[in-house]
């Protein structure tokens, strides 16, 4: 029988002048190091993606891979690519730059490595 | 992806501006300590060995104060800080640094994080606010500071003394 456990996912606002920049502090504040972005194709073409990225102290967090590929009617299927995605390169936290379907992704996600014990520390969402 | 030549052209400043700023901030320590009553009192009430550590968030850029018989030092290696400001990003460091945020007002919007006892750091941030008054114009510092301290001697008589003091 799986064990009795509770899991909150609660959101914390950074907003204001140099409130990305805060992000690198808040993953380490969490214990993240290597972290996995998820976006989608138009936020990387019209560079708010790459906002991000320059706001990332990469001494702090180490950005292993930007997913991007998340169509706007997204699938249980594309949940399954990012988590072998993030266990393969052996994330422990999650960016999402886009707030509806990537943070959502995210989360679920998130739910799915604390069902399977795997350690999650951050999920952060844009 | 990688980060644009522009934000690395941006971060290079940001540090070499910092370092300058943290070297002047420092010297303005020493020189003010000894001709302001204000900071000389804040001063003399941090015990023997006190040790401040301030760290900009990026490339081990710091200032690291020391007291030491009663004298400021700077040092580059210590294990035991008693007060440790450490700031969230190199961005809002430099703001604060050129004199566009005020210390007050970066803790109040959780800019940086400390460490240590909290009545040491009160003390320090009076210290800051007055040096901050000797080393900005009135200008700038009347933006930053919630009221301009009485001074001892002005801003060109005080980096006289901080490049010529040994």
């Amino acid at each position: 029988m799986l064990k009795y456990y509770e899991f909150q996912n609660s959101a914390k606002i950074l907003s204001g002048e140099f409130a990305i920049e805060n992000i690198s502090y808040e993953f380490k504040v969490l214990g993240a190091k290597n972290i996995l972005v998820l976006t989608d194709k138009t936020l990387e073409k019209i560079g708010i993606v790459q906002i991000v990225i320059d706001g990332i102290n990469e001494k702090i967090v180490n950005v292993s891979k930007i997913f991007s590929d998340i169509p706007q009617d997204s699938s249980i299927n594309v949940i399954d690519k990012i988590v072998k995605i993030y266990k393969n390169l052996n994330c422990d936290g999650i960016l999402a730059i886009r707030w509806r379907i990537c943070y959502r992704h995210s989360k679920r996600c998130t739910y799915g490595f604390i069902s399977r014990k795997r350690k999650c520390y951050g999920t952060y969402g844009m | 992806m990688k980060k644009t030549i522009k934000r690395k052209i941006n971060l290079h400043f940001k540090k070499i501006v910092s370092k300058i700023v943290l070297y002047f901030l420092y010297k303005g320590f020493k020189v003010v300590s000894k001709k302001d009553e204000n900071v000389k009192r804040e001063i003399e009430s941090w015990e023997n060995n006190f040790t401040i550590k301030i760290d900009i968030g990026i490339d081990n850029i710091n200032l690291k104060i020391k007291k030491e018989n009663g004298n400021l030092i700077r040092i580059k290696e210590t294990d035991n800080l008693d007060l440790e400001i450490c700031f969230k990003s190199i961005d809002v460091a430099f703001l604060m640094l050129t004199g566009r945020l005020g210390i007050s007002k970066a803790y109040a919007e959780h800019r940086f994080t400390l460490k240590g006892d909290i009545s040491k750091a009160m003390s320090l941030v009076r210290c800051i606010d007055i040096i901050e008054a000797y080393l900005f114009p009135k200008i700038i510092a009347r933006n930053i500071l919630k009221k301009i301290p009485d001074k001892t001697m002005g801003i060109l008589k005080c980096y006289t003394m901080i490049l010529f003091e040994r």
